[in-house]
Parts: C-alpha cells; sequence; structure tokens
C-alpha cells in the first residue's frame, strides 16, 4: 500500500457521469435489439386458485403475437429455487399463490399487442381458500400453502417450532431466564414494521437473446455473474446449456436497493426467446414492482436490564410474513436475529424466527435486509428500558453495544465504531441541551417538540462471497480494469477506479472500467450486503498490485535500482527517498507494451496486466477454534432527530436530522456522503410514510404506484448532517467498509422515540402516520 | 390504423433537427412521446420510470415549457419544438451545458436514472427564474423523484448552475 495517498478519500467525479449527463448511458431499459419481441405476463386475479382450464386460442390468433405460454408448456422446465431457502417455486403453475402470481407469458411484435392479448386468454379458476395475515396462517385450520410446511412455517415440520433460532448463551454460557430473574427493570412489548418497497426508478427490464451457437445473452438489472449463476440451472436442464454460455451484461441499473431480477421473468422470457429464435423484451411494469418488498414483521420482544444500565437479558420472537415465497427467508430471519443477540455485549441473548407462507405477494431482500425490522423492534424496547432505569441514553448504548473480541456469531468481532458515532452525533445535534421530559416542549408556533436518538449495525461487507478482477495498462499508460460489480447507483465503478488507480500508482481518470458483462470480466460478488466495496475492491487491490510489481521491474531497469526501491504515484515511478529519480508511467508503457519493440538487438514487448482474486477469508488470519478477528465487516451507525409534531393533524416535521456512520476508510468522499444521506432519506420515508397497503379481503396491492405509495420528494429532505466516522477496519482494502445499508436501518426507531418525546405516547407500529398519533392522543377511533 | 386510411405527417423540432414522422406508421394514435423519442428516434435519454406521469423521470421540453413525455401523446406535438438531454449540450463540440456540469461536479447524482429528467425540469427552472432561491428549486423539481436520495447535492448542483449562468 502506498505511504501516502492520493486518490482514496478524495472528492472523485463519479465514473460514468457524463454518460449520465448527457442521456448516453445505456439502462438496461435503453437496450434495444434488431427483431426484438415484447413481452408482457397475465396475472392471477385470485389470491389462490386452482387453473381448471385455460384456452390461448384467441390470444394465439390476434396479429402480431408470436407465442403464448402456460404451465402446459412449461412441463419440461424445472423449478427455480429461491436463492437459499432452497425451496422450489415454479416458473408457471397450475396453482396460483397470490393476485398477482403469474399464468400465462405472450410476446408479440409490440408491446400493445401483447398487452391486447392478455384479454384474450380465457381463465377458469377454482378458487381455494386463502389467508394473508401471517399469525392466521400460523393457526390451526389455516390453508396449507405449501405441502412441504404443515402449519406455514418455512423450515419447519412440526407446529411450534421456529423456522430459525438464534441462541447466543450457546456461546457465552449465559442464561437468558437468569438474565430476567436478575433484572432490575423489565420491559415487553408488541411491534409492527409494515412493507415497504425498494421502488426503483427503473422496473426490473429483462432482455433475452439467443445465438445460433448456442449462446443465450441476458440484459438485467442483475450482477450479470449472479443472473448467469441463477439462470443456468433453468437453461441446462432444458436445453443442457453450459455456463459458458450463459451470458450476462449489466452496463448501468437504475437503482435496485436489494431488489433482484425475477427469476420467473427472466425463464420465461428466455423460453420465449428460444421458441421464437427471435430476442425477447419484458420492459418491467411499474404495478409489478411490488414483488419481493420487504417483509412485514410483527416482534414480541422482552428486555431486562439493571441499575447500573447494563443489558441482563433480551428476547425476541418475531414472526416475518414471506407472502407466496421468501427470496431468502433463512438470511432475512438471521439478520432480524442479529439485532437482539450480536448488537450487545450482554450474553443472555435468544431469538426466534418464523418465517410464515401466506398469499400475499413474494418478499425478499431490500436495503438494510432484516435488521430495519430488528433493530425497529429492539430499539423500541431498548428506549422504554432507558426511561424505566432512569439512565442516560448514551451511557447505555455505551456500556452495551458490543465491539472488539465480543461474539458475532462464531466469531469474535473488531473494534466497532459506535462510541465516536455517538459522540459525534451527540455534538451536531445537540443532544446534550435538547433533551426534555416527554410532552414537556411547545414550540412557539404551539407545536410540540421531540427529539429521539437510535443506534443499529448492519453488515459493512457482506458475505463471503469471492470476487475477482483483471488490470490491464495500455502502452499510453492508460488502464482498463475488468471488474463486474454491478453498478447501481452506489457508485461501485467510482470505488473500484479509485482503488485501481491508487494502488497501481497512476491518476483516477486513466482508469477506465469496463462496464459489467460476463464476456469481459472474471467472476464478480453481486452487490448484496454492502459487499462490492470489500469483495470487489479486494480484488481490484490484487490485480493492481500484481500490474504494479510488473510496471516496476521494468521501471527498475530504467531507473537501475532494485524494483523494491521505487513506488507509484500518480502516473509517475520514484525511487523511494530519492523522488528527483523518477520516471513516468507511460514512458515505460510506451517502450514495453506491445510486441514491437527492439531494444540493444532484444525483442522486450510485452503485457503489462495483473489478476485479483480475493476472498475475505484469506484476508484475515483465522481458524476454527480460534477465529482471530472477524471476517466481514460490521458498520455502526447513529442517528438523532428531532421532530415538530402538531396535536391537532398528527402531523411530523424532521425539524433536524444528523446520522454517524462508522464507514471505514472512505474511498470516495462524494459517493459515501451521497450513500448516508441516499439511506437515511429512505429510512426516513419508511419511518413517517412509505406503506404498501394489500386489500385484507384477497391481498392485491393497492398502491403500487408513485402516487399512492410516498416516497420522499425534495420537499421532504430536512436538514441533514451526514458524519462519516472513519475508524479503519485492519482487515479490507485500504480500511474500507462497505456503507450503503446502515443509515436506512434507524431512521424508523430515532423517529418514534422523537415522536414520544414530544408527545408522550408511543407509536408500536411504522409507519407513524397521523392516524396512527391521533389515535394514540385519542383524539379519534 | 386500417388500410386506406388517411395519412398524414407529424412535424416537430428535435433538438433542432427537424422530423417528419409517418401517421399510420411511424407514429400510431397511442403513441405517447417518450415511446417516439426513445423507440423511433432512438433518443433514450429520456427515460421512463413510472410510464404514468408519477416520477418526472420522462420530462423534455416542449416549447419553452417541461413536459412529461410519458403523459403526452405524440399526436398532439405537431410542429412543437422540443428539447431532450441530448440537445441540452453542444454535440459538436461536447461542450456541456452548466447544469449538466453542477451535477457532475457537484454529484448531484446517484444511479442517474432521474438525471436527464432532473436536468430538463432544472432548465425549464433557470429559464423561468434564472435566480432561484433553494426552496424554489424544490419546489421546481418536487414532481422529479430520486429514489437513490441525491436530494442535497442535485439542489446545490442546481444553485451552482444558476450562479455560473449568471456569471457569478
Amino acid at each position: 500500500m502506498p505511504e501516502q495517498l492520493s486518490v482514496i478519500g478524495r472528492r472523485l467525479p463519479r465514473f460514468g457521469a457524463l454518460d449520465l449527463v448527457t442521456g448516453s448511458a445505456k439502462f438496461t431499459q435503453d437496450i434495444f435489439v434488431p427483431r426484438m419481441l415484447y413481452g408482457t405476463i397475465l396475472c392471477s386475479s385470485h389470491p389462490h386458485a386452482d387453473i381448471v382450464s385455460i384456452d390461448t386460442s384467441r390470444a394465439r390468433a390476434l396479429p402480431g403475437v408470436r407465442a403464448v405460454i402456460t404451465y402446459q408448456d412449461l412441463e419440461q422446465f424445472p423449478d427455480v429455487v429461491s436463492a437459499t431457502n432452497g425451496e422450489p417455486l415454479k416458473i408457471l403453475g397450475k396453482t396460483v399463490f397470490f393476485v398477482g402470481d403469474y399464468v400465462a407469458a405472450v410476446v408479440a411484435e409490440t408491446g400493445e399487442t401483447a398487452e391486447e392479448a392478455l384479454a384474450l386468454i380465457e381463465v377458469e379458476y377454482k378458487a381455494l381458500p386463502a389467508v394473508f395475515d401471517a399469525k392466521e396462517a400460523m393457526a390451526p385450520g389455516a390453508p396449507l400453502q405449501r405441502p412441504l410446511w404443515p402449519w406455514n412455517v418455512w423450515n419447519s415440520q412440526e407446529r411450534g417450532k421456529p423456522s430459525q433460532v438464534i441462541d447466543k448463551t450457546k456461546l457465552t454460557g449465559g442464561n437468558v431466564e437468569q438474565g430476567f430473574a436478575e433484572a432490575d427493570a423489565i420491559v415487553e412489548e408488541e411491534v409492527h414494521t409494515q412493507t415497504t418497497l425498494q421502488a426503483p426508478l427503473e422496473t426490473d427490464t429483462i432482455i433475452v437473446a439467443w445465438d445460433a451457437g448456442g449462446v443465450c445473452t441476458a440484459w438485467t438489472k442483475e450482477n450479470p455473474d449472479t443472473m448467469a449463476g441463477r439462470l443456468w440451472p433453468v437453461l441446462s436442464a432444458v436445453y443442457g446449456t453450459p455456463l459458458n454460455k450463459v451470458r450476462g451484461i449489466c452496463h448501468q441499473a437504475g437503482g435496485r436497493f436489494g431488489k433482484h431480477v425475477d427469476l420467473r421473468v427472466l425463464s420465461l422470457a428466455a423460453a420465449l426467446a428460444r421458441k421464437t429464435g427471435r430476442p425477447v423484451k419484458f420492459q418491467g411494469l411499474r404495478m409489478w414492482e411490488y414483488h419481493w418488498a420487504r417483509p412485514i414483521a410483527h416482534s414480541v420482544v422482552k428486555m431486562g436490564g439493571k441499575k447500573d444500565g447494563r443489558l441482563s437479558a433480551i428476547s425476541m420472537k418475531t414472526v416475518m410474513n414471506c407472502g407466496m415465497a421468501h427470496r431468502s427467508a433463512a438470511v432475512e430471519l438471521r439478520n432480524i436475529g442479529r439485532a437482539p443477540n450480536w448488537t450487545w455485549k450482554c450474553g443472555n441473548c435468544r431469538f426466534e424466527g418464523y418465517g410464515v407462507y401466506t398469499n400475499l405477494a413474494g418478499t425478499g431482500s431490500f436495503r438494510g435486509y432484516g435488521s430495519t425490522q430488528g433493530h425497529y423492534a429492539v430499539s423500541q424496547l431498548c428506549d422504554r428500558l432507558i426511561e424505566k432505569l432512569g439512565v442516560d441514553h448514551i451511557d447505555f448504548y455505551r456500556k452495551n453495544h458490543s465491539g472488539a473480541g465480543d461474539w458475532w456469531e462464531q466469531q469474535k468481532q473488531t473494534a466497532s465504531g459506535l462510541d465516536d458515532c455517538l459522540r459525534r452525533a451527540a455534538e451536531a445535534s445537540g443532544w446534550q441541551d435538547k433533551q426534555h421530559q416527554p410532552g414537556a416542549k411547545v414550540l412557539a408556533d404551539g407545536r410540540k417538540h421531540g427529539i429521539g436518538m437510535a443506534i443499529a449495525v448492519h453488515s459493512g461487507g457482506g458475505s463471503v462471497t469471492p470476487a475477482a478482477a483483471m488490470v490491464e495498462i495500455n502502452q499510453d499508460g492508460s488502464v482498463q480494469l475488468f471488474a463486474a460489480g454491478d453498478e447501481t447507483g452506489q457508485g461501485v465503478y467510482t470505488v473500484e477506479a479509485a482503488i485501481c488507480a491508487e494502488e497501481l500508482g497512476v491518476r483516477y481518470e486513466d482508469v477506465r472500467v469496463i462496464r459489467a458483462d460476463t464476456e469481459g470480466a472474471p467472476y464478480a460478488s453481486a452487490s448484496d450486503h454492502c459487499q462490492n466495496t470489500c469483495n470487489m475492491g479486494g480484488a481490484v487491490q490484487l490485480a493492481a498490485r500484481d500490474a504494479r510489481e510488473k510496471l516496476l521491474s521494468l521501471a527498475a531497469e530504467e531507473l537501475e535500482v532494485a524494483a523494491g526501491e521505487l513506488e507509484a504515484r500518480e502516473g509517475w515511478i520514484f525511487v523511494k527517498g530519492a523522488p528527483s529519480r523518477k520516471i513516468a508511467i507511460r514512458s515505460v508503457t510506451a517502450k514495453y507494451v506491445g510486441a514491437k519493440a527492439v531494444v540493444d538487438s532484444r525483442p522486450i514487448g510485452c503485457r503489462l496486466d495483473g489478476y485479483g482474486w480475493y476472498a475475505c477469508w484469506e484476508n484475515v488470519p483465522w481458524t476454527p477454534e480460534e477465529p482471530a478477528g472477524s471476517l466481514v465487516p460490521k458498520t455502526w451507525v447513529c442517528h438523532i432527530v428531532e421532530v415538530a409534531v402538531d396535536e391537532g393533524t398528527g402531523e411530523v416535521e424532521i425539524l433536524k436530522y444528523v446520522t454517524a456512520q462508522d464507514v471505514g476508510r472512505v474511498i470516495s468522499l462524494n459517493t459515501a456522503e451521497n450513500q448516508l444521506l441516499g439511506s437515511t432519506l429512505m429510512g426516513i420515508g419508511y419511518a413517517l410514510w412509505e406503506d404498501f397497503i394489500q386489500d385484507p379481503h384477497n391481498g392485491q396491492g393497492l398502491n403500487a404506484n408513485y402516487l399512492d405509495y410516498k416516497v420522499p420528494t425534495h420537499l421532504d429532505v430536512p436538514p441533514t448532517t451526514a458524519i462519516l466516522v472513519e475508524p479503519i477496519n485492519p482487515n479490507t482494502v485500504f480500511g474500507a467498509k462497505g456503507i450503503g445499508e446502515a443509515s436506512l436501518i434507524p431512521s424508523a426507531p430515532a423517529v418514534a422515540h422523537a415522536v414520544y418525546n414530544a408527545l408522550g405516547v408511543r407509536i408500536n407500529s411504522t409507519p407513524i402516520t397521523p392516524d396512527k398519533i391521533l389515535r394514540a392522543l385519542g383524539k379519534v377511533n | 390504423m386500417a388500410q386506406g386510411e388517411p395519412r398524414g405527417v407529424i412535424s416537430i423540432v428535435v433538438n433542432g433537427q427537424p422530423e417528419k414522422l409517418e401517421l399510420g406508421h411511424q407514429v400510431l394514435p397511442w403513441h405517447t412521446l417518450a415511446q417516439t423519442l426513445r423507440e423511433t428516434l432512438i433518443l433514450t435519454g429520456t427515460k421512463t420510470g413510472c410510464n404514468n406521469g408519477e416520477c418526472g423521470a420522462c420530462t423534455v421540453i416542449m416549447d419553452g415549457k417541461p413536459v412529461l413525455s410519458c403523459s403526452t401523446l405524440t399526436i398532439e406535438c405537431d410542429g412543437k419544438e422540443i428539447t431532450t438531454i441530448e440537445g441540452l449540450g453542444d454535440p459538436v463540440n461536447g461542450v456541456l451545458h452548466p447544469l449538466q456540469q453542477a451535477f457532475i461536479d457537484h454529484d448531484g447524482l446517484q444511479c442517474g436514472f432521474c438525471t436527464p429528467g432532473m436536468i430538463m425540469e432544472a432548465k425549464a427552472l433557470l429559464d423561468e427564474t434564472p435566480d432561484p432561491t433553494e426552496r424554489q428549486v424544490k419546489e421546481g423539481l418536487a414532481g422529479n423523484l430520486c429514489r437513490c436520495g441525491s436530494y442535497q447535492k442535485i439542489v446545490e448542483s442546481v444553485l451552482a448552475a444558476a450562479a455560473r449562468m449568471k456569471g457569478d
């Protein structure tokens, strides 16, 4: 690593910004392939039904329609499997499980013709009993959703057995009951979080084309390697397609926020493209964008504490409404369960999670995955316990949060940056001077003032997915970087280019990242769990280092010193300690790169490239017996919010917002600030407005649009201070962390505590809307 | 359109370039301006986020006013002059409009999907109000959603562009 950083941490222009501001960037939506057909899907009007008959003859006869497929055409197709549940899901089934489930797919010469054809498909359904509420679905006699799970609970064959248990006492030797017995105060409550939609501006668009050689190319909004890996089992089973003939491309995605490509639609597009011999485009509809959203969670939390402010026990039981399927209930429940367990020093912690199948739309990953519901629930009880014990908020969190040497799953953690976050958020917000008794402060305009605080921790480097990258230096000294992290707005290309430039010793603007395409780049990790900075960045650093070593050995000949005496920075190679002895990188590359140069009668042409393969377990000393240091970094965050609440209307206005996050080393300052601000604002949306409403009678989504599902606008942005707390992470590239998710998480609890502080009444569910506030104040029924 | 029906031409000027679009062939009665721009003229800089007039991503300038091209029928645009994001800078010498440059300099974007619509809306705003207050910028752009939440840096970008255009 260079001793002095010249690129990392600066205000770098976003990679590709010129393409974005001129309209020349190619989002998936912008791809038009010659002879392309347009596809659309007939969706079920029943929440749970068997298809008795389906007649597509009139649709097929419509001029311009090229193919119609139903479950009867897909008998050879395997079920698609959700990411980690391993649960089979039919691409098109004889049974439908929610209003909006897929019944048939049409492709036609135009989108309008495909839409018109949908109305000509005649389906006869036999309605089956349906259930929408998770607790009702667990009750005896509830309509069965999956033969595999007899009481509708994923991973549970036996009534009463949770889907997942996280029992920290097994590691700590603690005892939850004893912890409660020793408590000086105990609080217990049931709290609820709603379904929120990722609602990216670009809908889930998919284009699939086959070529004569059997290569299947898919343009999606997904990481190309992840996409190819998920589509390949389907293509392999039906067409015998090997993985090297599944090509994925994602040049630019218009936001995802955890929303992944719908594997069922992707499979349908591949089947229809194959059947028609034409490329097929499915332009996702806004009305489908509620599929795979954040699941509703109901959590009963019990928390005990001692007079000195130390937690003595936490237990939590969460019922999560998966809808008809969950992309990965295992991961979401695990993340919910992290909030009452690994966040705290307290060893007496236990979590039970139930992932319940119902006849709502399927659910899945969303920024803050699981931690959002988990920390909302835990934080609600922390605030109550702090009040009951009469202790100081900041002291409470300082005493109780976990840190270096504490367990995080099977590993011991590295240092936590939360103490700094607490201190700096408190300073920036004026926390010490602004606290008051609930309901005690009235503003000049008659509204009630409140202030609230919440903390959270989330993965800051995600999973253990390995990643790879390649660097190539040209004869003019410019650099191509093949590192196919998918650019969804988080700024991964900016981060990759900065890391490459720093490690290689070139200028930031000399690096061009080749946009994600499985055909050009080695295996990339998906932008899940905030892992791109650490995983892709780690691979980029190793690739750049590999190339730099080759570069320095060539420069060594020119400068007549050993390569170890050299360092590279901003396009120059210097002799360490004698900076006047230097050579421009482009002078070295001009002489050596390419296969044409002959110097002193010997050919010296070469390729100058580097390869890097990174997996976090390669970078950290650990054994199963002695896991020294956490494999995956965590990012801690503290939010403090001030509100004004109108007791007449129930309206909440955020007066001031402070978010302080432990971000590791900042790679790109603009990008880091934007991630914190954006994530916080999305959290404010979830705290106050965003609520996906599903009809209680049939589960139908009622507001999957931007008019009725309220996402924050320009006018909703409160004065926000984003504080980047930079404890350098010992185990990652330049000490960085992945940061994009965590600042969403404490928003709702912080706002809820501020509203409590303003009014003296608690709102136990999100979003915190005026009607709930007025009800809590006894002003409406 | 059935055979034998009279055909006509929709004449529009897009980014200074006159276009004659044949009715019944290039333009059908239900085609939106967004569709015509993106799929017929292959000007894909204009985005469609909701296709329902809710998100502002498809904003273009028509006869000096911002319009939602997803909610405007092409057959209504005969004789109109339209500017899209592709027509904002100078395509010959590559010089950017001050708004485009400010969005780069102030990182007024993340995924960038809302950016063309946001910049076109801001252009229309500055044409009418060259020296806006922060509040006026927020109100002027309130119909343009940015789900990444880059709003603060977008407002900074617009104010910086306004200052530069005034010659501050």
